[in-house]
């Protein structure tokens, strides 16, 4: 439908289309159910439409999209809270901001960007690279001494603490104000200690195959100490004890 | 503003009206609404919101089926609802539990008030 306003075609929809339109929007089902309430919807209004009822007539017996997508989402059991999880994913949207920053400047070859770099993926991923290799004596000549220091991984670690400290704290202070259940925090704790682990495991089996240096393999747990994983494990098991704590209490 | 227990009741014993209806000949989302409201005198007034999980849940459940009718001349198809055997077999173990349950409520009555 068009209308023209100011010598200019505005493209707007019908009232019952926007009205249909909302109720999607509103519906909490899966792909699947939302197709098959919104056919059922749909040939319900032509229905009464043909019947004689006028489209205005029909959405106010119906009422709002709101409460006509509430009733479905009761009906069909699924809850109008919002998700628990939903903050998972800010998490891990400001887990991925800091990677794609520590990517941009490691490729520009600075100290902070590798250092940040070996608290997120383990040091092999990125030896070699320039900022990370101490010199001593000549750079061009075969007596050349290449020393990988220890500076980068401790200021690494420096660095990283911070980003992970945010990260844990962002997630614990939501998971603190979700209505998650103790059963709820308790998995999610098991989900981030799965993910640290596997990290770290994966570091050490790279570590024990490339280079098995104990210093080494002390300063990557170390790092890996300092991972949001790890703090959101912490934080969730914490989250996890108070809830079941307040839980017992309210028994 | 229905009671609380107004509420629970509809809900409990709408699945058996709903396929009671369905029973009596196949027919569709909304002339189910108008004839539970007509029939009940608008005791039942439902909304699509409420009608239409329920027929999901029979049909899931294998004791209605669906398919789309094409209405003769400008009008809109309409997806129709028959009932099955099992559906009739349903009914029937509903109707007899009901009636199990308003008998034994009855018995909660004080004397005299269920003849009345």
């Amino acid at each position: 439908m068009t209308e023209q306003t100011d010598g200019r075609k505005v493209q707007f929809l019908p009232p019952i289309k926007r009205y249909v339109n909302a109720i999607e929007w509103h519906l909490r089902l899966p792909l699947k159910e939302k197709a098959r309430v919104m056919s059922d919807i749909s040939t319900s209004i032509i229905a009464r439409h043909e019947s004689g009822e006028s489209y205005e007539a029909i959405m106010k017996d119906m009422g709002t999209p709101r409460q006509v997508a509430e009733r479905f989402n009761a009906a069909m059991g699924v809850s109008d809270k919002p998700s628990r999880w939903r903050f998972l994913f800010l998490v891990l949207l400001v887990l991925l901001v800091i990677g794609v920053i520590v990517k941009i400047s490691y490729e520009q070859g600075t100290l902070a960007g590798v250092s940040l770099m070996q608290g997120i993926v383990p040091s092999q991923f990125f030896a070699g690279s320039s900022a990370d290799v101490g010199v001593i004596g000549g750079a061009d000549g075969p007596t050349a001494i290449f020393v990988t220091s220890a500076f980068p991984s401790l200021l690494g670690a420096l660095l990283y603490a911070p980003a992970s400290l945010a990260c844990a704290l962002i997630a614990c202070y939501f998971l603190a104000r979700s209505p998650l259940c103790w059963r709820g925090a308790l998995r999610l704790a098991c989900a981030a200690s799965a993910l640290f682990f596997i990290r770290l495991a994966a570091e050490l089996v790279i570590l024990g195959m490339v280079d098995a240096a104990l210093l080494d393999l002390l300063a990557s747990f170390g790092t890996s100490l300092l991972t949001p994983a790890f703090w959101l494990s912490a934080g969730s098991l914490i989250v996890a004890i108070l809830r079941k704590k307040q839980e017992e209490k309210e028994l | 503003m229905e009671s609380r227990l107004e509420r629970q009741l509809k809900k409990g014993v709408l699945e058996m009206l709903v396929l009671q209806l369905v029973c009596q000949g196949p027919t569709y989302g909304y002339e189910l609404l108008t004839r539970m409201d007509k029939t009940s005198h608008g005791f039942f007034k439902v909304k699509e919101g409420t009608l239409y999980p329920i027929l999901y849940r029979l049909e899931d459940d294998g004791l209605i089926a669906s398919r789309w009718q094409q209405a003769g001349g400008r009008a809109a198809p309409k997806k129709m609802y028959e009932v099955t055997d099992a559906g009739r077999t349903a009914l029937d173990g509903y109707r007899s539990l009901w009636k199990e349950f308003c008998a034994c409520v009855d018995q909660f009555a004080p004397k005299g008030e269920t003849e009345q």
